[in-house]
């Protein structure tokens, strides 16, 4: 099989386990899925939102955003500023929709994290210089 | 996800010390899940790209084993064919690592799909904290550069 042949082969696997996700997500078996299309399955669930981010916050409540979705969460805001990221554990309500916190923990280093993320990037890219070579019928290791 | 330079050093560091022939490929391999299935999506939100999010969260999928299976053989294709294999194996050692690692952490019940598209339960052990490893990164990055720099002094030299 020629290179292009098999590379054709491994994108349609790719594209076919994309559709598989996307099919599992748009009928609610992905709990994201759930949250976002079908809430009225949520009501009354307990949940956990990840590392979601601080949009606002008010008096007795504050406002999550997980990816372009915003969730209001019922709680005591004490000690959140915007931009935090957290983990917030609740029962989800459809209407709102809103969560009723039971507890959260703040991500603190998510920041730190993120930083790191770009640095290990660019430093992976540093190191295939010393790594590979370029020959006429593609990358060679380089030891 | 545990951080990328913790990641990165996970295979880099044992690559320089003992198989310096598969640096590239676990390079690649230890920071492909996240630069495939997490940095598209996180610079899409960052930059208020506007998206819908059934499309954001597609990008999901790409950080999960099988997907990375396909990307890792995918990427093992612009290798020429004399070290495809190797650059293969290596890739996915470099995948496998980073999984390895990410399972390790602790999301609240929110782990990862390591089986999908057989199953969409979610794993996770649970042993250390989602930023544990910020803290190790600068140490793990440390060895891992002096690492690196000997096997390029060791390999100019002889």
């Amino acid at each position: 099989m020629t290179r292009a042949a098999l590379a054709g082969v491994l994108l349609v696997l790719l594209v076919a386990d994309m559709a598989a996700w996307s099919y599992a997500f748009s009928t609610g078996e992905i709990e994201a899925g759930r949250l976002l299309l079908y809430p009225d399955r949520m009501e009354g669930q307990p949940l956990v939102l990840s590392l979601v981010r601080v949009e606002s916050v008010a008096e007795d409540r504050y406002v999550v955003r997980s990816g372009k979705q915003h969730l209001e969460v019922l709680g005591d805001p004490t000690g959140l500023r915007r931009g935090d990221e957290i983990y917030v554990g609740g029962v989800f309500h459809a209407d709102g929709p809103r969560v009723e916190e039971r507890w959260r923990e703040l991500a603190p280093e998510r920041g730190n994290k993120k930083l790191l993320g770009v640095l290990g990037l660019l430093a992976a890219a540093a190191v295939l210089p010393f790594a590979l070579r370029v020959r006429a019928d593609g990358l060679v290791l380089h030891g | 996800m545990a951080d990328m330079v913790t990641h990165l050093a996970s295979g880099l560091l044992p690559a320089a010390l003992i198989a310096p022939r598969y640096m590239g490929p676990l390079a690649i391999g230890t920071v492909l899940p996240d630069a495939t299935g997490r940095v598209p999506q996180m610079a899409f939100v960052m930059f208020d790209v506007p998206l819908p999010d059934v499309v954001l969260w597609a990008f999901d999928v790409l950080h999960q084993p099988l997907p990375q299976i396909l990307c890792a053989s995918l990427v093992a294709l612009v290798f020429a064919r004399s070290d495809r294999f190797a650059a293969w194996l290596g890739l996915l050692a470099g995948v496998a690592l980073h999984f390895g690692l990410d399972v390790l952490q602790d999301h609240h019940g929110q782990g990862y799909f390591l089986l999908f598209p057989v199953s969409a339960e979610r794993f996770e052990l649970g042993w250390i904290g989602s930023e544990a490893t910020v803290h190790l990164a600068p140490w793990a990055g440390a060895a891992t550069l002096a690492a690196v720099a000997w096997r390029l002094w060791k390999r100019r030299k002889g």
